[in-house]
């Protein structure tokens, strides 16, 4: 298991509501999603596959490249692929502006 | 999440008590962003899931107050361990404490599991 932390920068929006989307299971993860409580959004990963902090990076520089959002996530993550974090992340996002 | 028309075993835990329980009564104890994790598994090397893969509901059923304890299945083989069976236990407990005080709550149990945690 490696634990990963991000930080970006904090984006216009700020979610009204937290949400909790997903299930560690096989190929699958979760997702928890607040609104931003610092100057920075911050994003928590533990993850049960080791050494693929660069794949993380690129998969969350891909979300915040399409949401200009101020959240606060962490994931737990049991070896989904990055389309499958992505879709979680997506499905996460919706739900909190919903 | 709309479930309407889904497959009751196709829900995930926090669905099926959704499902059970009439509409818009659903609330969550110790839900996921109390974070109530096991304690045990990142030692172990294995991550944990935020809710440690039990949902307590709290809603009615047909009008009468009712707990569901509702297991995931697809978390470490829905395997009871000490943080779920504590939340499990203390529903129980709290249900039969309030039903002997004359305020009856229905207890529904979902167990999708393998088992104990080993």
């Amino acid at each position: 298991m490696e634990t990963l932390e991000f930080a970006r920068s904090v984006g216009k929006h700020a979610p009204p509501r937290r949400v909790h989307v997903g299930v560690v299971a096989s190929g699958n993860l979760e997702v928890l999603l607040e609104p931003a409580t610092d100057a920075q959004s911050q994003i928590t990963v533990r993850t049960s596959a080791d050494g693929f902090g660069e794949r993380w990076r690129a998969v969350i520089d891909r979300f915040f490249a399409r949401h200009d959002v101020a959240v606060r996530i962490a994931i737990n993550d049991f070896g989904a692929t990055p389309p499958t974090v992505l879709l979680r992340l997506e499905q996460a996002i919706e739900a909190a502006f919903a | 999440m709309s479930t309407a028309g889904a497959s009751f075993s196709e829900l995930d835990a926090r669905e099926r008590a959704r499902a059970l329980l009439d509409a818009e009564t659903f609330r969550e104890l110790l839900d996921p962003f109390q974070r109530i994790e096991s304690p045990h598994l990142p030692p172990q090397g294995i991550v944990p899931q935020s809710d440690d893969g039990v949902v307590v509901a709290r809603g009615r059923i047909d009008s009468v107050e009712a707990v569901v304890l509702s297991i995931e299945g697809n978390y470490q083989g829905g395997s009871i361990g000490e943080v779920n069976g504590a939340k499990i236990a203390g529903a129980l407990e709290l249900a039969l404490r309030d039903t002997k005080r004359g305020r009856i709550v229905r207890p529904v149990l979902v167990l999708d599991t393998g088992g104990i945690r080993l």
